[in-house]
């Protein structure tokens, strides 16, 4: 098959995958649901899919479609294979705030959004802001190397900086906060979902409109110029509004890694490099992946349920092991 | 010489941070020419070139003088109407481009493009042309990390060309390739309908192919003429501070340049 007929065909794969996904693993779990109770409203089948299950199915769907696509913003924008969505500081952020907002124990409450998740999106926002002021202050350009090198160094202050905050609180909120930091999707009806929604789908929908920009991005900076691309901005924008999109995510799950790393890898090798198909192809897998990833962590121990982030990592890498293998022949 | 210029450049001078890298530089291309732009490492080839392809090739910083594209002040000229003017290709191009030829060549068409990437007919056309041009059939499912240096090359002149452009702008375009491949883009060139300019160190290639030579020294232009008028043993020993000798070519009377020593 010719690779602009397979690209194409495999995004569309990916979103009939995630569709499934999202149908399926809501009727899984302590309880097993079947559609009919769900349907008929069989209490209290019923409760536990539309408030438990479901929301925390579409919450890992969307998180799971927004950092495999933000990462492949990042990939493609900084040339960079081991660009992820928090290497400009996104997730130290992020977790710099949540830390901050349980050792205050503030209790306040915003738009229906508890103080933790504001906190932590404000971090992640502040991170970025600063990431970008700090290399527009360096170089009259925004050089890629300037932008990577002042996120990197963001990172470090803000993992310092979290170490500090953990030393000072007490052992209870110690734990509250690493249990954070290795993210998880337990929570409960929607609002998480649709207050980083707006952001995510933004976000997306921005990315995908630019697809045809990161194509040319990757043969680099000068050439992608002379295209007539306004390269300087387009890539402020894109990286604003990958970040941006993780931020709004992430601020409720915590940081998951691994997705927004091998997703796209795994991705390119399938759908080929056409950014279109390529981000259509992330969104869905990447839902579909931590849709998966979840279901298996709420249910493998249960009652006890395992961080998701551990689980991405483990089921993930031998998978993409397994596709580097087969793709080096 | 009534050909219409395509390219008119009038006191252009560039400033990085302190250095001044072009001073009061003046050269023009006019339609169908090649046009070569030699000098010693360092002269201000490269700059010169990306201040033609416009400010954002070199990070939005801008520079003095006029530029005129086929008679339409370059400064007036939106990015996109300049993009489907010139082709531009600078000289690091990435090799680990894991996208095919004929994808690559398709990038290249994008100034031309509708809304959201449509492709009609006459791009599909201006894409097979520039394949068989530069004779990638063969090899246009192949990806551009696994091609040859000389393939590649002629894989991002094809991209360059499918967006039919009036000016083409290489910088060192042959620096990678050997003898045959060389002389097979310079036939490319030679035989194509867009006007060169083109920065390189093969003093034989430029006086072998290039209807004029400009040398740049420290920024400015040394000397800019037909190739038997410029590429002179005194001018060499200036600006490139080397002892040559200079034959003529039997067959093509063209001069052809041998660095001996260098210059006391």
């Amino acid at each position: 098959m010719s690779p602009r007929a397979q690209g194409p065909l495999m995004a569309a794969a990916a979103l009939a995958l995630a569709a499934v996904t999202l149908v399926l693993c809501p009727l899984v779990g302590a309880v097993s649901l079947s559609w009919s109770d769900v349907w008929n409203g069989v209490p209290p089948h019923a409760d536990i899919f539309w408030t438990l299950r479901l929301p925390r199915v579409v919450l890992a769907g969307l998180a799971g479609a927004v950092l495999a696509v933000a990462g492949t913003v990042y990939q493609a924008v900084f040339r960079n294979d081991l660009a992820t969505p928090f290497t400009l500081g996104v997730a130290s952020g992020a977790s710099l705030g949540a830390v901050l907002a349980i050792h205050l124990g503030l209790g306040a409450v915003f738009w229906g959004v508890s103080t933790l998740p504001l906190f932590a999106f404000g971090g992640a926002g502040v991170v970025v802001l600063g990431v970008f002021g700090l290399a527009r202050a360096r170089g009259r350009e925004q050089d890629p190397g300037t932008i990577l090198l002042a996120g990197v160094t963001v990172s470090f202050l803000c993992a310092a900086l979290i170490l500090l905050v953990q030393f000072m609180a007490d052992v209870g909120d110690t734990n509250r906060m690493i249990r954070w930091m290795m993210g998880g999707l337990d929570v409960v009806g929607w609002t998480p979902t649709t207050r980083s929604a707006p952001f995510a789908v933004v976000g997306l929908l921005w990315i995908l409109s630019r697809a045809r920009v990161l194509d040319q991005l990757l043969t680099g900076d000068a050439l992608a110029a002379s295209r007539g691309i306004a390269v300087r901005r387009e890539r402020l924008l894109l990286l604003l509004a990958a970040s941006l999109a993780a931020g709004a995510v992430i601020a409720f799950t915590g940081p998951i890694g691994f997705v927004g790393l091998i997703v796209p890898h795994a991705m390119r090798r399938i759908t080929g490099p056409s950014h279109l198909w390529l981000t259509i192809g992330s969104a869905g897998t990447g839902a579909a992946f931590l849709a998966i990833c979840d279901t298996i962590a709420r249910t493998v121990a249960a009652p006890t349920e395992i961080p998701v982030g551990i689980l991405t990592a483990l089921l993930g890498a031998p998978f993409f092991l397994l596709l580097l293998m087969r793709g080096r022949r | 010489m009534t050909r219409p210029l395509i390219l008119d450049v009038k006191n252009l001078g560039f400033t990085y941070g302190t250095t001044r890298v072009l001073h009061q530089v003046e050269l023009d291309v006019t339609e169908g020419e090649l046009v070569a732009l030699v000098g010693p490492n360092g002269a201000g080839k490269s700059t010169a070139l990306a201040c033609v392809a416009g400010p954002e090739t070199l990070g939005g910083r801008s520079h003095t003088g006029t530029i005129h594209l086929g008679g339409h002040d370059a400064a007036t000229l939106r990015a996109d109407a300049r993009a489907r003017w010139l082709g531009y290709l600078p000289q690091n191009l990435p090799a680990d481009l894991v996208l095919t030829v004929e994808e690559l060549v398709w990038l290249g068409r994008h100034p031309h493009l509708g809304a959201f990437g449509l492709r009609r007919e006459r791009d599909a056309r201006a894409v097979e042309d520039a394949l068989a041009d530069c004779e990638l059939g063969p090899l246009r499912h192949r990806r551009a990390c696994d091609l040859s240096g000389g393939e590649r090359q002629r894989a991002y002149l094809a991209s360059a060309l499918s967006a039919q452009p009036s000016l083409l702008l290489l910088d060192e375009p042959t620096s990678a390739l050997d003898l045959r491949h060389a002389l097979s883009l310079l036939q490319i060139l030679k035989s194509g309908s867009a006007a060169v300019l083109m920065a390189t160190h093969d003093l034989h290639l430029a006086a072998r192919y290039c209807d004029r030579v400009a040398v740049l020294h420290d920024g400015r232009v040394r000397a800019f003429g037909a190739p038997d008028e410029v590429l002179t043993t005194e001018l060499l020993r200036e600006v490139y501070g080397v002892e040559a000798t200079i034959v003529r070519d039997p067959s093509t009377d063209r001069p052809i340049v041998l660095a001996t020593e260098l210059a006391p």
